[in-house]
């Protein structure tokens, strides 16, 4: 049986414009300073992927990655899903499911495609059997419908899927991968570059085996991980809560806050009835059929199957009901049914759509709508209003988007897009930033969250720095987080509305992030002191691998990684007028709760925290020489300059 | 008599088997009302006190909102509280 | 060891053995994969005694075991079976079978009391919860496992 060595990472490229197939062993000491998945993948974007590329061309390349933590437990069958966004920024984003550990059990870490298929094709890979596929009975076939063909031609239980739905194929905007059924990621192009290269499908199977290096101090390192991670030891009070219920349960406590936004953020708070009716505890009451879980998560059920048992639609089934749909398709929209939430959010699955896409586009077109800047001559004669009751037109425009038909056309081209063709200062009402929505996390509060979204290099994506919560204070002492390297004012960085020290724990939490991400494993994790104390991820990591860093290098791989991300977009031409907040953050303070607007003085005191705690350029936000010199990076700063970009230092 | 907004979310759900009331009660301090709440549910002590420590359990969190103020963790279990104020047990 | 499915009740009662609570299986594969890992360090290749069914569609993922609960190397120094450890919703129990049974219908009360044990057992769930027919809310009186 192969059993892979950890230390040595394999990619599998495939060239869809020639046919071409072939194996490489990345440079070995790339796991020791990049790690995996989007450590690497960030790397291999900016080596391979140059400046001006089309998105949706054949010089494009899109990866799909894990590293040499998955296929153990604690990988969590993380994938990273890089390419360049039709955004024209770095589009990366993750993905769970169990594609992962079967790719390394293959024999590669990474797949990196390039070029584009005439034909709808897939890609069939078993151990070091690799094919191009005809695709042409996938093509048009919903994810469900996708899974279950698949499924017939490889009956192999064990055999994973990776796909997109008609929304990829027909490049929506912010179309969605699939790794397994209701296993959504990459908004930020993956989906619609699969579809412009006509990639219907990735399928799986692998026959070897994973083994830490050091088998006995793997096992003590991930007891202790766990013991973090447990129910009723951790000190944590999301663990017990988002690990079984869920993380709609904050429609129970966000309206309260000014946390959550409503008709399309015109107000933070919202109808309690409403509210409790599109709360956890009702769904878990009446929706709930069985947990589903990502290979090896040592949670109960973040993601859960639901099952809707009455009225009209009774029979409707789907997965995955979490933080997004309460605010995309909740209280964005001022709908309080969870019939007709749970019907949209399964539908924008079985299509390939985004739920952030859909709803902040819907809110955005209602807010239109309400102010006579849409009429019913554009929208198919529909009165497209906040809270609006009829259902089934909601439900038919998903359609409609997924075809580019009619009214649907417009939204397809998501939000930003589409106020750039109206006009009228539309654009006001964007829930926007670099082209892509909002997530579900409110700014004006968390002013944190606002420099996140602002500054993150994919659009907003909170995942590059979740969980923004301050740990308990009595489970981790000044003391021990100066000997950790953070030198934060604690209190002062979690007074969440004033902008001090914003910028420099962002910092520490994107590069934390970065470092668990690029293992890989899953932020969802990042509880008790994980995301403070990166030492039971270093110790997992040696004990897997055999590569010993110190706790300090191997923290930094994740600064790496950040500043990758950064050069990236510097290269393409993005710099500090783009790390901005959407119109009404940066314009409006909060109604009834007045927390303040992030106004330009107030952001740039962020961003020059955050770019000079970087060690990044103020003006420019370019790394800067010394930084790149630390990180070992000084191999970019020819090609920067061939650019057109100054490194200064 | 302090007439007290009570919020019951998640894994507080299965205790009491409701999910917010209106609550009347003597208790000067949270302490006192989790108490109070233990008498008729069961179950809120050993979920909310730590039975070593006697301060609150580090796997939950109970928010105090004074009345017409946003709510805020409450990390002392002898916060006093007043009437009208919203409770969120967590 | 193979155990003779026909021996008596009163021996077969005295053995424990690991027994599965299907709904609260997530499909998470963690007892598979430590199970599998146990005699030569390596995860992946099903070569344990315990295996879960996926069921085509994704809706369903069955373990499938017949094991005496010695594992060849525990992971836990009480020896205790590593499967029913590791696993995270409290699917796997190890018990004799008449105790087995009781868990059976003690969960089944459970469940349609408090909609929450669809998704984690009662006996992994780490606060009080009131028990059908009874006043007031208690905590889990003591391990299955």
């Amino acid at each position: 049986m192969n059993v892979r060595d950890n230390a040595q990472q394999r990619m599998l490229r495939v060239d869809l414009s020639t046919g071409a197939i072939g194996v490489e062993d990345l440079p070995r000491e790339w796991t020791g300073k990049y790690l995996g998945a989007r450590g690497v993948t960030g790397r291999l974007l900016y080596d391979e992927v140059h400046r001006g590329t089309d998105p949706y061309g054949p010089e494009n390349v899109l990866y799909i990655g894990t590293g040499p933590m998955d296929g153990l437990p604690v990988g969590m069958g993380r994938l990273s899903i890089a390419t360049k966004s039709p955004r024209g920024c770095i589009g990366e984003g993750s993905v769970g499911g169990f594609l992962g550990p079967e790719l390394r059990r293959a024999g590669y870490e990474y797949i990196a495609v390039r070029g584009c298929s005439d034909k709808p094709v897939y890609l069939f890979i078993e151990d070091d059997r690799v094919e191009i596929r005809d695709a042409g009975h996938l093509w048009g076939k919903t994810t469900y419908q996708t899974d279950d063909l698949l499924r017939e031609q490889l009956p192999d239980p064990d055999t994973q899927f990776l796909y997109i739905g008609p929304a990829g194929e027909n490049l929506v905007h912010s179309a969605m991968v699939f790794s397994g059924r209701d296993s959504t990621g990459g908004r930020a192009g993956g989906g619609e570059v699969m579809g412009a290269k006509k990639l219907k499908a990735i399928t799986v199977r692998g026959h070897g085996g994973i083994k830490p290096h050091d088998y006995d101090a793997f096992i003590d390192a991930y007891k202790g991980f766990r013991r973090l991670l447990n129910l009723r030891t951790s000190r944590d009070m999301w663990t017990p809560v988002w690990s079984t219920y869920g993380a709609p349960v904050l429609s129970r406590l966000f309206p309260d806050l000014g946390n959550l936004m409503t008709n399309n953020a015109q107000m933070m708070s919202w109808d309690s009835e409403k509210a409790a009716a599109i709360s956890s505890e009702h769904f878990m009451n009446d929706y709930v059929s069985r947990a589903q879980s990502c290979f090896n998560c040592p949670w109960p059920a973040c993601k859960k199957n639901f099952r809707i048992d009455k009225g009209e639609n009774a029979g409707f089934t789907g997965g995955n009901y979490w933080a997004g749909q309460p605010v995309a398709l909740g209280s964005a929209i001022d709908n309080g049914d969870l019939d007709l939430m749970l019907i949209l959010s399964g539908l924008c699955n079985q299509y390939g759509l985004d739920i952030f896409h859909v709803g902040f586009t819907l809110s955005w077109a209602m807010e239109c709508f309400e102010k006579g800047i849409l009429t019913t001559a554009d929208t198919d004669g529909l009165e497209l209003r906040f809270g609006m009751t009829d259902h089934q037109a909601l439900i038919d425009l998903l359609d409609k988007i997924v075809r580019k038909e009619g009214f649907g056309e417009l939204l397809a081209l998501g939000c930003w897009e589409a106020s750039k063709r109206i006009g009228k200062d539309s654009y006001k009402y964007c829930l926007t930033v670099k082209g892509q929505e909002l997530e579900a996390i409110a700014e004006r509060n968390l002013l944190m969250v606002g420099l996140g979204i602002a500054v993150s290099e994919v659009g907003p994506d909170h995942t590059r720095w979740y969980p923004p919560y301050p740990p308990n204070p009595s489970i981790i002492s000044k003391e021990e987080l100066h000997e950790l390297g953070i030198d934060l004012d604690l209190k002062l960085a979690f007074d969440t509305r004033n902008p001090k020290q914003k910028g420099e724990l962002l910092r520490w939490f994107t590069i934390s992030r970065a470092v668990v991400e690029a293992l890989p494993s899953c932020v969802f994790l990042v509880r008790d002191t994980l995301g403070l104390d990166l030492r039971p991820w270093w110790k997992l990591f040696e004990a897997a691998t055999g590569i010993e860093l110190d706790y300090q290098e191997f923290v930094k791989t994740g600064e790496r990684l950040m500043n990758m991300d950064r050069l990236f977009n510097v290269r393409e031409g993005f710099s500090r007028k783009d790390d901005h907040v959407p119109y009404r953050m940066a314009n409006e303070d909060v109604p009834h709760f007045g927390y303040k607007k992030i106004d330009q003085v107030t952001l740039d005191g962020m961003l020059d925290e955050y770019y000079t705690a970087n060690g990044w350029d103020p003006q420019s936000s370019v790394p800067t020489r010394p930084k790149l010199e630390e990180l070992g990076l000084t191999d970019t700063i020819a090609d920067l300059e061939a650019n057109g970009i100054e490194v200064k230092g | 008599m302090k007439k007290l907004e009570l919020r019951y979310v998640a894994a507080v759900y299965p205790i009491t088997s409701k999910l917010n009331e209106q609550f009347e009660t003597d208790a000067g301090t949270l302490r006192e009302l989790i108490r109070e709440l233990d008498d008729v549910y069961g179950g809120f002590t050993e979920m909310f006190l730590d039975s070593r420590t006697g301060k609150l359990t580090l796997n939950t969190m109970i928010y105090y909102g004074a009345k017409g103020s946003v709510p805020k963790g409450v990390l002392d279990a002898d916060q006093p509280i007043a009437d009208q104020a919203t409770i969120t047990f967590w | 060891m193979e155990t003779d499915l026909l021996q008596k009740p009163s021996e077969e009662s005295t053995v424990k053995r690991i027994y599965v609570v299907e709904e609260l299986c997530n499909g998470c594969r963690l007892c598979e994969s430590f199970c599998g890992s146990l005699s030569k360090g390596i995860f992946g290749p099903q070569s344990g005694r315990i295996r879960v069914l996926k069921v085509p569609g994704g809706e369903k993922s069955v373990p499938m075991v017949h094991c005496d609960g010695r594992c060849v190397r525990p992971i836990y120094e009480d020896g205790s079976p590593t499967c029913v450890r590791v696993c995270p919703t409290g699917a796997l129990i190890f018990a004799e079978q008449e105790r087995a049974v009781q868990v059976r219908q003690e969960y089944e009360a459970a469940r349609s009391a408090h909609s929450i044990f669809k998704v984690v057992a009662p006996w992994i769930w780490p606060f009080p919860w009131r028990r059908p027919g009874e006043k007031r809310a208690r905590s889990a009186e003591g391990e299955v496992v």
